[in-house]
């Protein structure tokens, strides 16, 4: 084992997480190492020339090492777990800035009543709201907590978007239904396109508000928190699973990750791969293990760690953290580790083919979409509807690329088997259309359940040997219901749109891990009030191992129906706000209050 | 320029055995060379030549009835080109040359998952996980053979199957009704002399394997070796690798551009300062710092 010289901070992983803390930590004059399990990458020369679909979103070329550690998954106890032996459901990122490399941007604040879900929602409906099984609780923090660093994040980055809510004040062409924020997004929306205007003519027709995407894809050049100007958005069409090549999309190795490392405090050795967490005999963490690119074993020490290897990878890591002081792994003594896993409920409702029309889809990005919020969270009465939560809308994104988009064209005569095979002459003439439809999405929300959580696999391993994480994981009625309810609206809205063909998508499917659906997995290692209900604290200091703190999503303790980016980084800005603050650096201890 | 104290280190973890010049120390950096190709051959990574009929991987039988299966597919003409014309089966044969068998990121541990009927879970096996049959589906690829494999077995496999129905013929020498007869057979898996000359390899999961291949033959960067002639991307109505367009462009109903290869995009590096300073991507320049 080879042991390297203490430092006060080591962080799992480098991506969006642990580069927001390398940051604001080396300004505050400490020393961070971060050990990425992945490459180094940077906007240039990397992202220079990567127009190719193939590679990038076929084949994953920036993903997770899948074939090293997959995860496995059943959809219930009383089924067998398989892994996932090549992508499928959810892509996490790897190398140099993480997911957030070739993330979306996509960039949303969650609404006020996300943060008080289950008290907000029993004022409303009552206790007997709540589905059955269900373990939502409150986030130990509000919207009015986040507020500050949701806005600070805004700036610090350059985020794209039409204000909806100013100090309470409804603005014109923005949310109505978002939070009160303190001062406007910094840059205008991402330009629209002829898919999202038409989405949003019709929804505004059937009373709906439909706006643009708020993006962490810069609409204009922006000079961010580093001082140094970024290049707005050049529409190039190849976004999500890309890094950008004209750095218009921001992420950690914008500005975080090389302010960190101008200070000379700040390390990363890439490809090395974090095996756990080490502590001594009182149960406190002495540093991590991890294997080297070397080949070789080692430990770096450090006063404090930081646990930002995106939801999954939390979780596991914390559970084979195993040691006589922590027999079930950090955190993880009053078995609260794994709890409350929730997803998404994601796809298309409704598409529809308009015949002779071009939109242009494969231009832009997710973001240059429309959303509305109008059916999201609890914008709208649930009384009588028979389920809580609800989804956003989305229709209009651009990066639609060849490959992946000639299999999404609706048939044009129907479901007719001929029409529907996907080869032969029909399917021919149906590829001359995939520039010619657009659909209505759903992002719906992903309660919490008892029984959908994370474990250890008892028969799938990683490389070196060790247990595969293993999630268990299933929609349950009141998501059907939910999403039954919304796909009426969006159908309805489709037909206003006036299609030649459309296909519809009514029911909500099983969950599979076989289809993409997001990357949005949350939970594992939530946040709460004490120790019998959650892993952390409110600053993801963890519970029975304080100088252990966890980042990212799998501190949610449910879902709501949005991207949790900017939540997540909010959340990091709120917990080193919490260090700094309780002088913690100086006196490491529980942070309270 | 600020100092970056960066230290990179590479060689995948599994190969990492030797790295030149690999240290810890703090604000150190390695230059050690790439390694090999990746799954995917990536710009500057040589790629074989297309080969026209010699083949790389598919013997010469093979790649005729994987042709006529193409040609199915995506049906085409000198006129109205499809599969055969943009070279699809000229890709797989790169493909499965080039790469190891391994197109894709794919996770090869055991056990291996193995359908049953009915409510009676099978006696435990080692190496097998029981699963119901009709659950099978959501759990995505499970196959443990590598591409490479399946496309030996498959089209072996295939090939009888076509044989066993048309007393002995080849698939090439059937008509097109009968090749689609054929081809919706594998497709559904559901006929029981399919099951039988497939099994245990599903036969569907054969015909997704070629189809998807097909389909990228026809649509991915013809530096790959298929869509020669960008004719997939005319069919579609697709420019290929553009650099950029603009909020009108992406507005414009009547928008098009002739489509280009990535190999024909021009590169940017610092040679091209000027270029990229318009666009603002020579910020986060590394000229001098790792490249790993
Ligand atoms: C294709 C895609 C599109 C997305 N689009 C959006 C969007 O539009 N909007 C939105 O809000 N969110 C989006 N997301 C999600 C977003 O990327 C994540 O929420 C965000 O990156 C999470 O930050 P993180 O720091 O938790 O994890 P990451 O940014 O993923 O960083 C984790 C890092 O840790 C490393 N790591 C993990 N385990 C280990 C280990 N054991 N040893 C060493 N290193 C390790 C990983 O390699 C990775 O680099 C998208 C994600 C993907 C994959």
């Amino acid at each position: 084992m080879i042991e390297h010289p203490e430092v006060d901070v080591v962080t799992v992983g480098a991506g969006w997480t642990a580069g927001i803390a390398a940051q604001q930590l080396t300004a505050q004059g400490l020393d961070v190492v971060s050990l990425e399990k992945g490459r180094a990458q940077w906007t240039w020369p990397d992202f220079a020339h990567n127009h190719d679909e193939l590679r990038f979103s076929e084949r994953g070329e920036m993903l997770h090492e899948i074939e090293r550690e997959s995860w496995t998954w059943r959809p219930n106890a009383t089924l067998p777990s398989l892994p996932m032996r090549q992508y499928g459901s959810f892509h996490p990122g790897s190398n140099l800035g993480g997911a957030g490399a070739h993330w979306s941007g996509v960039t949303w604040r969650f609404l006020p009543t996300d943060f008080d879900y289950v008290s907000h929602h029993t004022d409303r409906y009552g206790a007997n709201a709540f589905p059955e099984g269900h373990s939502n609780q409150d986030w130990p923090v509000s919207y009015m907590d986040l507020e500050p660093h949701y806005t600070q994040f805004e700036i610090d980055t350059g985020i794209s978007g039409q204000t909806g809510n100013l100090n309470g004040e409804i603005l014109e062409g923005g949310n109505p239904f978002e939070g009160p924020r303190s001062r406007p997004y910094p840059l205008p929306p991402l330009a629209p396109t002829r898919g999202g205007l038409k989405f949003a003519e019709a929804a505004g027709q059937l009373g709906y508000s439909a706006f643009r995407n708020p993006s962490g894809i810069l609409s204009e050049g922006y000079t961010d928190m580093s001082g140094e100007p970024r290049a707005g958005c050049v529409y190039c069409g190849f976004c999500t699973r890309y890094g950008c090549h004209v750095d218009a999309k921001s992420s950690a190795l914008t500005a975080h990750i090389p302010m960190a490392l101008d200070t000379g405090r700040y390390e990363i050795r890439t490809r090395c791969y974090v095996k756990h967490i080490a502590v001594d005999n009182t149960g406190l963490a002495t540093g991590l293990v991890y294997l080297g690119a070397d080949g070789r074993e080692h430990f770096q020490p450090a006063r404090t760690v930081l646990v930002c290897g995106y939801t999954l990878s939390n979780t596991r890591v914390l559970l084979l953290s195993v040691s006589d002081a922590h027999p079930n792994g950090i955190g993880n003594d009053r078995q609260q580790v794994g709890r409350n896993y929730t997803y998404q409920v994601l796809g298309p409702m409704t598409v529809g083919l308009f015949e002779g029309e071009r939109f242009n889809t494969y231009m832009g990005n997710t973001s240059t979409g429309h959303a509305a919020y109008d059916l999201a969270g609890d914008a709208f009465d649930h009384a009588g509807l028979g389920f809580i939560g609800g989804g956003q809308l989305m229709s209009g994104g651009g990066e639609r690329l060849p490959i992946g988009g000639v299999q999404g064209v609706p048939a044009p005569g129907g479901d007719s088997p001929e029409e529907a095979r996907a080869w032969g002459q029909a399917f021919k003439d149906r590829m001359r259309d995939w520039d010619s439809y657009l659909d209505i999405a759903i992002q719906g929300e992903s309660p919490a359940y008892e029984f959908n959580r994370l474990d250890l696999d008892p028969n799938y391993t990683d490389f070196l040997g060790r247990p595969l994480l293993r999630i268990t994981f299933d929609f349950t009625e009141n998501e059907r219901r939910m999403y039954a309810y919304i796909a009426q609206r969006a159908i309805e809205i489709m037909d206003v749109m006036n299609p030649t063909a459309r296909q519809d998508t009514p029911e909500l499917w099983d969950y599979n891990i076989a289809d993409y659906q997001s990357t949005h997995n949350q939970g594992g290692t939530i946040f709460g009030t004490d120790p019998s209900n959650s892993v952390t604290n409110r600053y993801g200091q963890v519970w029975d191992t304080p100088n252990v703190f966890c980042m990212g999503a799998s501190l949610f303790p449910q879902n709501p129906g949005a991207n949790p980016t900017q939540t997540v980084a909010a959340l990091a800005y709120w917990a080193l706000a919490g260090m700094r603050e309780h002088r913690y650096f100086d006196a490491p201890t529980e942070l309270i209050g | 320029m600020s100092r970056r104290s960066f230290l990179a280190v590479t060689g995948t973890l599994a190969t990492a055995a030797v790295v030149p010049g690999c240290t810890t120390d703090r604000g150190a950096v390695d230059q050690v060379p790439r390694e090999g190709p990746s799954a995917v051959p990536q710009p500057g990574v040589q790629v074989p030549e297309a080969t026209g009929a010699a083949t790389r991987f598919l013997n010469p039988d093979q790649y005729a009835i994987l042709e006529a299966i193409a040609a199915r597919i995506i049906p085409g003409d000198e006129d109205d080109p499809g599969a055969v014309q943009a070279g699809c089966v000229d890709y797989i044969d790169r493909l499965l040359a080039t790469h190891e068998g391994y197109p894709e990121r794919t996770y090869t541990m055991g056990p291996f998952a193995r359908g049953y009927e009915g409510d009676e879970e099978p006696p435990a096996e080692d190496g097998i996980i029981w699963v119901p049959a009709d659950e099978l589906e959501r759990y995505g690829w499970q196959a443990g053979q590598t591409p490479r494999d399946l496309y030996r077995m498959g089209l072996a496999r295939f090939q009888e199957l076509v044989a066993a129905r048309h007393a002995g013929a080849s698939f090439v020498d059937l008509s097109e009704d009968e090749q689609d007869a054929i081809l919706e057979a594998i497709e559904d898996n559901e006929d029981d002399d399919v099951d039988e000359i497939f099994d245990p390899l599903p036969a569907d999961t054969f015909f997704d394997l070629v189809h998807g291949h097909v389909v990228e033959g026809f649509l991915a960067d013809p530096m790959y070796g298929g869509n020669q002639d960008m004719v997939g991307w005319r069919l579609v109505g697709f420019p290929g690798a553009q650099r950029a367009y603009s909020p009108e462009e992406m507005l414009d109903p009547n928008f098009n551009r002739p489509p280009q290869s990535l190999a024909m995009l021009p590169m940017l590096h610092g040679a091209h300062r000027d270029d990229t300073q318009a666009l603002g991507s020579v910020r986060r320049r590394h000229p001098n710092g790792p490249i790993d």
